[in-house]
């Protein structure tokens, strides 16, 4: 038996016995629903071994995995099918999540690192709601377990004779680093909203929290999220730099499986500065964060039980049916929480708070409604064709459906983003607002009007920079606002909530403006050339200087050498990968903070009377700015949760509630 | 200790909201129902105007042997008729699951497999084919036309041709076995 498969089963098992006797000691302890009070069961007390083997187990599969990986040991099915001799070590070890069954490990494994931590930051507590909060997280940690043990497991032998060598991952996976990053931050983001799930779920669930939810909450909440928003902009980094269509968005199936949690995620971040700090909403933001959750399995479902069409779809799995399974309890176990049980947590009436419509409240109301109506749109786009060909045979949905319906209300979140900051608690008349707003609204009027004197005919770029304008000055004044009331340290000013939120802000702003520029004013042709000719398309001179073919051990790789404005050389090349027969273009890039040439090599001749080779050509403005406002929102999510991180006491009711009553009473009159 | 402001004394749960929240589960149950028997998505054929219509006639010379095949040689046995491109990775994918067929029908002699190349040099297409160990015929279409008559976007797309020219099925996306035969037992 071969020794990377014994590690990594074993590691597996423990990892599954672990957490199976975790729930047991836990759910003794909990026996009656309730935890006894004051008594010695802290998370330490009952399942410190327990949380050492899990994730020592985890680790220990995933090692035996990447040490199979690299020492290229076919014996193992997924190594012989998703690694061969000749691939780079980055793409061998990238190789874990490849294909189905490794991704499921590593699945695994970002979940089991996070219970851990979740275990670590609160294991001397006895708080019924963190203890009934690792109990529903090492639930789905047996369910994925569960995954990689039985249905979907990595460690199989190969049937019959081991090869020789492999048959290599994808060629598509071997052509850029990004695929390295990409779906780490992907699953960092999506495993990671299994921790407010089961807090929500928990508090739904106890009968004596002593926690303030919210607070406690918010940074597992934020954390992933900002990982999930980097992962899908990686993600479409690594389909425009490798894909060669020169787009970077595509409405697939799985693209909006991750956008859709992405966007609930969002609405539960608003929505829940209302409940953190006034305590409404508060059953809202829970069944926000619970559909979240639910949306990330369906997600997985839809990505790997192979119902939808799509590039990334992993193909022939089993798995589907157990995902449905558990999505249907996870369902069940939500509605009933918040039908039987969001009566008891909800507060005493704080609705007057919300009356006022122009006030903070009422904002993240609206906001919500906006980002729930894109999701709604988004969610008919992708399950629709999957119930349609019950009824009525298959149809397709295309981005034109997607962007027609989600633009207009996408627009309006854009102008909320700068209505929104500026709003109060407290409900204030339309004038006020207007005072509030002037600057702003007379900055976006100045840039409309300077883009229409430079002879910027297209309305919808001209609303879209001045309202990006608007909402930009708006979280600029915010931030110098901070900056003030922050002694004038940049540094203070810039982490928390308040300062973090509006980096994010800007980077959204930053990300829309370069996005609808990039499809509205790019421009993409073909341009057929001969050996040392050149050709002008939109501007840009493209010369084509010959062609070189390398023969490599692992590929053959056709180049063709290109200069872009003079400038270069640029190397478009195709790729053929030996054990598959298609060929992959790698485009060439010109890129700069204004704009990205983007060339490929379209084809290559053929014969000997044609030496031409066609070109294809795509300029896009401001492509480099949409990776920038997602490297911004990152951080400024991660600048605004670093209070959280030190500062366990907020997350504990200290005060009375009376007391608590009588402050906000303060605030709000 | 003092009593938590969130414990308050069970109230009784509403009847509207009872009802909002079963509605909302048989909604979503329903949903997952669908899903749980939904089939793969390849191994469905699709909509399209063609079906119960004859076949576009195809005509040309194969890449493979050189020699002059068209569509209306093959009546007497089904058609597959596979548009495909050497850079496509689907195609690549679903081509077991042909060789297998061709393999199969060409013992029970019923059924055969035509290829259309889509968007590609006759040279690497038939470097493709040759790869994968495909026997059949494949018909060049530079200009696009036939992948025009048959609407045809993106390959891979199969067509199933009756033994008397009409188009019965359409698949879009790499095809399954499975599929494949189910189609054609539905229609023998």
């Amino acid at each position: 038996m071969d020794i990377n498969i014994v590690l990594g089963q074993a590691g597996i098992y423990i990892a599954l016995l672990a957490t199976l006797a975790a729930i047991i000691k836990i759910a003794i302890n909990t026996k009656n629903n309730r935890v006894q009070k004051d008594s010695d069961i802290r998370l330490s007390n009952l399942i410190k071994v327990n949380m050492a083997l899990i994730l020592g187990g985890v680790v220990l599969s995933v090692l035996a995995m990447e040490h199979a990986l690299i020492s290229h040991d076919f014996s193992l099915a997924y190594v012989a099918q998703n690694n061969a001799i000749q691939t780079p070590i980055l793409y061998t070890v990238a190789g874990l999540w490849s294909a189905l069954e490794g991704s499921i490990l590593l699945w695994v494994l970002l979940l089991s690192c996070y219970v851990t931590a979740f275990y670590l930051y609160f294991k001397n507590s006895a708080e019924p709601t963190i203890i009934y909060a690792q109990l529903i997280n090492l639930i789905i940690c047996l369910f994925f377990l569960f995954l990689v043990a039985f249905p979907a497991n990595p460690f199989l032998h190969v049937t019959g004779p081991v090869p020789t060598d492999g048959t290599g991952p994808n060629p598509l996976l071997q052509d850029n680093p990004l695929v390295a990053i990409h779906p780490i931050l992907l699953y960092l983001g999506l495993t990671g909203f299994t921790i407010p799930f089961s807090l929500t779920l928990a508090r739904l669930f106890a009968k004596e929290p002593n926690i303030l939810w919210q607070k406690t909450t918010r940074a597992w909440l934020i954390f992933p999220w900002c990982c999930l928003t980097l992962g899908i902009i990686m993600g479409a980094w690594w389909s425009y730099e490798v894909l060669g269509w020169g787009g970077f968005w595509a409405w697939d199936p799985v693209e909006n499986a991750a956008l859709m949690p992405w966007l609930t995620a969002t609405a539960a971040m608003h929505s829940g500065i209302a409940t953190e700090e006034k305590r409404v909403l508060k059953t809202w933001t829970m069944s926000l964060i619970l559909v979240t959750f639910a949306l990330t399995i369906l997600g997985t479902y839809l990505t790997r039980s192979g119902v939808v069409e799509s590039v990334h779809a992993f193909s022939d799995s089993n798995i589907g049916i157990y995902l449905i399974v558990a999505l249907g309890v996870i369902v069940l176990v939500s509605l009933y929480a918040i039908t039987f049980l969001g009566p008891n947590i909800a507060e005493k009436d704080r609705s007057y708070l919300i009356q006022g419509e122009i006030s903070k409240p009422a904002a993240f109301v609206l906001n919500n409604l906006l980002f729930l109506i894109i999701g709604i749109c988004i969610f008919i786009g992708t399950i629709y064709p999957v119930i349609a060909e019950h009824f009525s045979g298959t149809i397709s949905i295309g981005p034109p459906y997607y962007d027609t319906l989600t633009a207009p209300f996408a627009f309006v979140a854009l102008i909320l983003m700068g209505v929104g900051p500026v709003l109060s608690y407290n409900p204030i008349k339309f004038n006020a607002l207007g005072n509030k707003l002037l600057f702003p609204a007379l900055m976006a009027a100045g840039v409309a009007l300077i883009l229409v004197v430079t002879g910027f005919t297209n309305a919808v770029d001209v609303i879209t920079y001045s309202c990006a304008v608007f909402s930009g000055s708006v979280a600029i004044k915010q931030l110098s606002l901070n900056f003030k009331r922050s002694e004038k340290s940049v540094l203070k000013s810039l982490i928390g909530r308040k300062g973090g939120s509006m980096i994010a802000h800007i980077g959204i702003l930053i990300l829309a403006a370069a996005i609808l520029s990039a499809v509205t004013l790019g421009q993409r042709g073909d341009v057929s050339l001969y050996k040392g000719q050149t050709a002008t398309f939109d501007n840009a001179k493209i010369t084509f200087l010959k062609l070189i073919t390398q023969n490599n051990p692992q590929d053959t790789v056709t180049e063709a050498k290109v200069l872009i404005n003079n400038q270069g050389p640029y190397y478009p090349a195709i790729t053929i990968f030996p054990n598959e027969s298609q060929g992959i273009g790698t485009p060439a890039i010109n890129s700069t903070p204004l704009k990205d040439i983007y060339i490929t090599v379209s084809e290559l001749p053929t014969g000997s009377s044609s030496k031409s080779v066609i070109i294809g050509v795509v300029i896009q403005p401001f492509i480099f700015w949409i990776w920038t406002g997602g490297f911004i929102i990152f951080i400024g999510g991660l600048l605004s949760i670093i209070p959280d991180l030190n500062n366990k006491k907020t997350t504990k009711r200290n005060l009375t509630n009376e007391k608590e009553d009588e402050d906000l009473e303060k605030i709000t009159v | 200790m003092t009593t938590s402001l969130s414990v308050q004394p069970k109230q009784s749960v509403g009847k509207k909201r009872v009802l909002f929240g079963s509605t909302i589960l048989l909604v979503i149950f329903g949903l997952l129902g669908i899903l749980a028997y939904s089939p793969a998505a390849s191994t469905v054929s699709t909509r399209s105007p063609l079906l119960g219509k004859p076949a576009p006639n195809i005509a040309g010379t194969s890449i493979t042997n050189n020699k002059y095949v068209s569509l209306s040689d093959y009546r007497g046995k089904f058609v597959l008729l596979n548009f495909f491109a050497s850079w496509c990775s689907p195609c690549f994918q679903e081509s077991p699951a042909l060789i297998t067929f061709a393999y199969d029908h060409k013992q029970l002699n019923n059924a055969e497999i035509l290829g259309v190349v889509f968007a590609d040099t006759a040279s690497s297409a038939s470097h493709f084919l040759k790869s994968i160990g495909a026997t059949w015929d494949a018909v060049e279409d530079p200009s696009g036309s036939i992948a025009i008559s048959y609407g045809v976007s993106e390959p891979p797309e199969t067509f199933l041709i009756s033994p008397t020219g009409i188009v019965l099925a359409k698949f879009i996306g790499p095809v399954t076995l499975k599929g494949l035969n189910n189609a054609l037992s539905r229609y023998q």
